[in-house]
């Protein structure tokens, strides 16, 4: 039976090799014409945002039940009794140096995610990079503290009802005015819907390593 | 050449899912096949052009922009999909002190 799945994919890959894969030739460049159309210029942006909201839409949902599912999975589960932190001052310090680093990139691929490259997933990966870094060196309890005195969770769940909300505004017709193309303040939805999802994936992966960390620890 | 080495990278993926027995393994595999599966759109996307697509001042060959970004989903979701895997793995790994998969289904069947 291994001797079939080998040769089938062997054929497969053989034949994806020698049918010609013809790339079309357009009379306009997408590039420009997106950028007319969403009125950003970083086209990766606008696309996703804009023409393909309704499938961003999904995206950030599939991303929220995964989370969801993290937690609920390991609900049930025994929390492991010692971790063992990084102890000594260097790390500590590289790590909290790290953090800060990555926090600010974190904004500043959120607020111009749609001039320069960036974006609202690659800014809340930033993000959660920054916060995987303090949680890796202080203590779980302390992580714990702030993630619910902050009440992170319910901010999370928030930002995802508010994206939801503008996107199907979006949908429906309503577009805020485009302004001048390339500044800050410009695109209509697309800036804010950048933020709004940078807060989400940052919240979302801090949900996930906390419980990463609290059920497993850190090696 | 650039499209047969990511095919490759796929289809060691695609039988790393099939041949490895141990789950993470598989996981991994899976990581590898998706992977392949990016590089591949990011081949696509550069066909005609190889510069990023950000309007700037001058026009220069751009990148097709489409492709790059049905693919930023797809990582996305893989992300979020292989921390749930991990988690049923460790899941699965509590209630059988094993990963192979199967031994696991040995001490499941009735």
């Amino acid at each position: 039976m291994k001797w079939v799945y080998v040769l089938a994919g062997i054929t497969f890959y053989i034949k994806m090799l020698l049918v010609s894969n013809p790339s079309p030739t357009l009379t306009f460049s997408i590039v420009d014409a997106v950028a007319q159309d969403s009125g950003v210029p970083n086209v990766v942006s606008g696309i996703i945002l804009r023409n393909r909201l309704y499938d961003t839409i999904f995206e950030v949902i599939v991303f929220t039940i995964a989370i969801m599912g993290c937690n609920f999975l390991l609900s049930n589960d025994r929390p492991l009794g010692q971790i063992y932190q990084f102890p000594d001052q260097s790390s500590v310090l590289l790590a909290r140096l790290g953090a800060t680093i990555s926090a600010l990139v974190g904004i500043e691929l959120a607020i111009r995610g749609h001039l320069s490259p960036g974006g609202g997933f690659a800014a809340g990966v930033a993000g959660g990079t920054a916060i995987g870094l303090i949680a890796m060196t202080s203590s779980q309890e302390w992580m714990q503290g702030i993630y619910q005195r902050w009440h992170a969770a319910i901010w999370e769940k928030i930002s995802v009802l508010v994206f939801v909300l503008l996107s199907m505004m979006t949908l429906a017709g309503i577009e805020l005015p485009h302004g001048e193309m390339g500044a800050l303040f410009s695109g209509g939805i697309v800036p804010i819907l950048n933020i709004l999802v940078a807060i989400k994936v940052a919240l979302g992966s801090w949900a996930v390593v906390l419980i990463f960390i609290r059920y497993r620890g850190l090696l | 050449m650039l499209e047969a080495f990511v095919f490759a990278t796929i289809l060691l993926g695609f039988f790393g899912i099939i041949f490895k027995k141990n789950l993470v393994m598989k996981i991994i595999s899976m990581d590898v096949m998706s992977t392949g599966v990016v590089g591949y759109y990011v081949v696509i996307a550069a066909r005609n052009g190889l510069f990023s697509p950000i309007v700037g001042d001058r026009p220069v060959a751009y990148a097709d922009p489409v492709p790059q970004a049905v693919i930023l989903t797809a990582i996305v979701i893989g992300l979020s999909i292989q921390a749930l895997m991990l988690v049923g793995v460790m899941k699965l790994a509590r209630d059988n002190p094993t990963l192979e998969t199967s031994e696991i289904e040995k001490s499941n069947t009735p």
